[in-house]
């Protein structure tokens, strides 16, 4: 309860960003964006997931974060088609109503070039924790740093869905974390 | 002089023989039809879980007399019928047709079920000399004569008595389509009832309005329908507007309700189809399952108890009638089909098979259309090679019951279809399923309660919005642009 009420204040003020950087500048705007994507009987579905249904969490210095923790509320979904977009919220899928958060923590984070990382996360989807390995970089303009990784899950992993003749079980997933400064 | 190899000759004639008779008369066990555990683990429950639903015991269903099936003869429209052609039927006798021990091999089984599908279970006495058809009342009408001049949801009967009876209610009566050349199909979607010789029947009084307002009481009254819903009709004038509103393709079959028709189905392909009826009413895992639900809709589920209510009942529709009391408000006979009739029918069915798509569309346009069908997500629910998930989507409004997901196959997301045929009619379930693509390019009703006539209908994003005739649910293909949905249709017509 102490926990969803944080989570809630976190997303209610649109709080996306509370780190510690150390010689950096302070940010003025930080912007999250999730997307996916799934074959689907030959042809890639995509959803996305908006700013606002995200909430992450990095500490570290500036460019180098030693933990980055998110939460992102499933029901934000949005596939174009408002059917579909109910459908993942039921408990065949998401079950929102039972499991209203996706969480992602960093268990550690390696620096293994210059921008370059390496991190392993905790993601827990419908209450299903599985550990994975997230490769990710990060590019810099003078007012922005942005972060950017692309890893896959199987979705059965995390019992979303069932095994299907024409859905893959293989879902892309596209993370960027904006932040100008 | 008999030598070893005319023995061995004979004997060879003998075992080749005794092979061909092997293979072509497979043995055939008839399923019991009537076993009522069977038919609860079938049956999917009403979605009000404290509605009882009780089947007629085994002892009464064996109990009624079984249908003796005669032959039939064609109903002309009077401007085609031959000269003395009604009175040249009364001279005939009767001819018996179904005789299992005749029944040898599977195709004597399908012809023998073609006999069935065709047999009417409702009757009444002609009396005049010329058909009372005529073929002026079908202008206008979406019912069809065939070329012959034919109206082919009657049929004609000599019963054993000699006497002439006009025929109807066999399942051709629904499930059997006249073109627009007038060829007629069996097993596609029926447009043979004339809803406007039936609605001024009514309006003028031939039908009396008590046997009406009895009638719909008996098909289509439900006891846990909430009371604003409207089963019984008021008036004459009412019964036969709800009756002109149905266009083709279209039924007002008994357990439903007459403000809600329901779209006939097609029967090609049914074998592979997992729920029977559009609430998903019975699941099909197997032969004897469609017996069961021929059996149910050709008169029995008038003798099942809803909650108490048996609508072929006596003592206000509490109590089974005695055998003999038995009667249908339109005229049904008390009796059953005999297992044996049910199994060549159910052997019918699965043979039929559709006529050859006369549809024709260039390659570049069916790609496009298929890669549409799949972008707009229509593939998830219509997954080839059925083009249907076989599964079973909650009507909005209904939530599925803790132990349904694991029973039956669920697809748990709502189109938003029309609820109420589900939820407040005698077979309703909670449920629609998802229906088959194939075969579309002859439908003439769309949606379960048939109220779209064309798929560029279904695709139009006005039959939500507009002030008349607004059909709500299932909204995909809405936001296509023409030429996406032009491609569409053309894909789906080639299905």
């Amino acid at each position: 309860m102490i926990v969803n009420q944080f989570l809630l204040s976190v997303l209610a003020a649109y709080i996306l960003i509370a780190r510690i950087f150390t010689d950096s500048p302070d940010p003025k705007d930080v912007r999250c964006y999730v997307d996916l994507a799934i074959n689907n009987a030959g042809i890639d579905v995509h959803g996305s997931f908006d700013t606002s249904d995200i909430a992450i969490v990095l500490t570290g210095s500036y460019g180098r974060p030693d933990s980055i923790h998110g939460v992102l509320y499933p029901r934000g979904i949005y596939t174009g088609i408002s059917i579909r977009d109910q459908h993942l919220m039921r408990p065949d899928y998401f079950d929102v109503e039972k499991f209203p958060v996706i969480r992602v923590h960093s268990r550690k984070i390696d620096c293994i070039s210059n921008n370059r990382f390496v991190g392993v996360f905790d993601l827990t989807i419908k209450g299903i924790t599985s550990t994975i390995t997230i490769p990710f970089h990060c590019t810099r303009t003078t007012q922005a740093l942005t972060y950017h990784a692309r890893f896959a899950i199987n979705r059965l992993d995390f019992s979303l869905g069932e095994p299907s003749a024409i859905l893959d079980n293989t879902v892309q997933i596209a993370v960027k974390i904006h932040i100008d400064v | 002089m008999y030598t070893v190899k005319s023995a061995v000759n004979a004997l060879g004639v003998i075992v080749t023989l005794v092979l061909l008779y092997a293979f072509t008369t497979t043995r055939h066990e008839v399923p019991r039809v009537w076993n009522v555990q069977e038919l609860i683990k079938s049956h999917l429950p009403p979605p009000d879980t404290t509605v009882d639903i009780t089947f007629a015991p085994a002892e009464y269903y064996y109990a009624l007399p079984e249908h003796v099936i005669y032959k039939t003869y064609p109903v002309y429209a009077r401007e085609f019928e031959p000269k003395g052609y009604i009175d040249s039927l009364r001279k005939l006798k009767p001819e018996q047709v179904f005789d299992p021990s005749q029944i040898k091999t599977k195709q004597d089984w399908i012809r023998a079920g073609q006999i069935v599908f065709n047999w009417p279970v409702a009757y009444t006495l002609v009396t005049d000399s010329v058909s009372a058809v005529r073929a002026k009342d079908f202008e206008g009408s979406s019912a069809r004569l065939t070329a012959q001049g034919v109206y082919a949801f009657n049929q004609y009967i000599l019963n054993n008595d000699g006497k002439l009876l006009r025929g109807s209610l066999s399942c051709a009566s629904c499930h059997t389509q006249i073109t627009k050349n007038g060829n007629l199909i069996e097993g596609a979607q029926g447009n043979l009832f004339n809803n406007a010789r039936f609605a001024d029947a009514v309006r003028s009084g031939k039908v009396p309005f008590a046997a009406i307002a009895d009638g719909t009481r008996r098909l289509y009254f439900t006891p846990w329908a909430p009371a604003n819903h409207k089963m019984i009709a008021d008036s004459p004038e009412e019964f036969a507007s709800a009756l002109m509103a149905a266009g083709a393709g279209v039924a007002h079959r008994q357990g439903g309700s007459y403000i809600y028709p329901l779209k006939v189905p097609s029967l090609f392909g049914i074998k592979d189809i997992r729920y029977l009826d559009h609430t998903g009413l019975m699941k099909h895992n197997s032969m004897a399952d469609l017996m069961r639900y021929a059996a149910l809709n050709q008169g029995m589920d008038m003798l099942t108890s809803y909650n108490g209510f048996i609508p072929g009942g006596k003592n206000e529709n509490t109590t089974l009638p005695a055998v003999a009391e038995w009667s249908h408000p339109f005229g049904y006979a008390a009796k059953r089909y005999s297992d044996e009739q049910l199994y060549a029918l159910a052997h019918y069915i699965y043979s039929l098979t559709p006529p050859e798509n006369p549809n024709r569309a260039s390659r570049e346009l069916l790609t496009r259309g298929e890669f549409v069908f799949k972008k707009e997500g229509c593939i998830t629910c219509h997954t080839p090679p059925l083009y249907t998930n076989n599964k079973l989507t909650p009507a909005s409004g209904f939530e599925p019951r803790p132990g349904d997901v694991a029973q039956y196959d669920i697809f748990n997301v709502s189109v938003g279809t029309d609820s109420v045929s589900t939820l407040y009619t005698r077979r309703g379930t909670g449920y629609y399923k998802v229906p088959s693509l194939r075969n579309v390019w002859m439908q003439q009703a769309f949606l379960h309660n048939g109220n779209i006539a064309t798929l560029e209908d279904l695709f139009n994003p006005a039959r939500i919005t507009r002030t008349s005739n607004r059909i709500k649910g299932h909204p995909f293909g809405l936001t296509l642009t023409d030429a996406d949905k032009r491609a569409l249709i053309t894909f789906l017509k080639s299905l």
